[in-house]
């Protein structure tokens, strides 16, 4: 595989639905070895890591009684929230040029994160409209150069 | 019990399927609003603060972190939940992306994607919002927790550090008791 190869495999691993890494995976293993291989490769991903994390959860359950681990670990906490906040802002960043794009943003975020409604339902209903929006604007811009 | 056990294993299996294909834009984290709403507040087979165990555990865990999913899974339901949530949220994507490569041979025309990467990047830049603010309003309950947090916030917007470095941080924080 060439490093052009790959990137073109990752943009595809991203755009699909799922962990991105996992499709990489999937995608690697079906390529070279069809079906089995996608099944291999995924599990080959993740299998030894599900192990590991279970075996975390129960050290961790099991030393709860120590109060510096639950400290140590509500203090990790507090950062993992902060990590995803900041990711999150550095995104809604590079979405500022489109104020279409921000009321998708801003929607989706009220929809599940204030109001908490099922992530199926919002999701299920804003794609095909973002969609259908996305493909009006690309018909505009393909018109217009005309 | 184990009766209760299988019933909870196979509802979080339902749950989790469809919701699988929902995680645009490249993770699994952006569900985890949406499980923590069905695994807690719904269902209260987890409580808010095992949920966020769960989460960070599976972060700071080698592997990918969508496996706090595995992890929500065994908290609910023992080994058969840990197994049939991971399958839940794995297997649904990985079939929809080996059906694509059958059919297109791995191309995707270009508008066609490019329009599917600008539709869904809003939608999934508003979920990651949603999800910090859910891990915000689960772990942070005082003062100095919430500056952890945005202390953690403000050194990822300025500098870009290994994020494990920020977490480890984080523990020691938490263990001289500042948090």
């Amino acid at each position: 595989m060439t490093i052009k190869e790959f990137g073109d495999l990752w943009g595809l691993a991203q755009l699909l639905p799922g962990a991105t890494i996992c499709n990489l995976a999937v995608i690697t293993g079906y390529r070279n070895a069809g079906f089995a291989g996608g099944v291999a490769a995924l599990a080959g991903m993740v299998g030894a890591p599900m192990v590991v994390v279970i075996l975390l959860g129960i050290a961790y359950q099991r030393s709860q009684e120590f109060a510096l681990v639950h400290q140590a670990l509500a203090g990790m906490s507090s950062v993992a929230a902060g990590l995803i906040v900041a990711i999150a802002l550095k995104l809604i960043g590079e979405l500022r040029k489109s104020w279409i794009d921000l009321l998708f943003a801003a929607t989706a975020f009220i929809a599940v994160g204030l109001l908490r409604l099922p992530l199926l339902l919002v999701v299920g209903s804003l794609i095909p409209l973002a969609i259908l929006v996305h493909v009006w604007i690309h018909l505009r811009i393909v018109n217009g150069k005309r | 019990m184990e009766n209760a056990d299988h019933n909870i294993a196979w509802t979080l299996c339902a749950h989790l399927a469809p919701l699988s294909v929902m995680a645009v834009g490249g993770g699994i984290t952006i569900l985890a609003p949406d499980i923590q709403r069905f695994v807690v507040d719904v269902n209260h087979w987890l409580s808010n603060g095992a949920f966020l165990e769960a989460y960070t555990i599976a972060l700071v865990a080698p592997g990918p972190s969508m496996l706090f999913v595995t992890l929500v899974g065994w908290y609910a339901a023992g080994l058969l939940g840990a197994v049939t949530a991971t399958a839940a949220i794995l297997i649904p994507p990985a079939i929809l992306t080996m059906a694509l490569l059958r059919a297109s041979h791995g191309r995707v025309n270009a508008t066609v994607g490019s329009i599917v990467r600008s539709s869904v990047l809003p939608l999934s830049v508003g979920l990651m919002l949603a999800t910090g603010y859910s891990l915000v309003r689960a772990a942070d309950h005082n003062w100095s927790s919430a500056a952890l947090t945005a202390i953690t916030v403000a050194v990822c917007l300025f500098r870009k550090p290994n994020p494990l470095w920020l977490v480890g941080a984080g523990a020691v924080a938490g263990m001289l008791g500042w948090v």
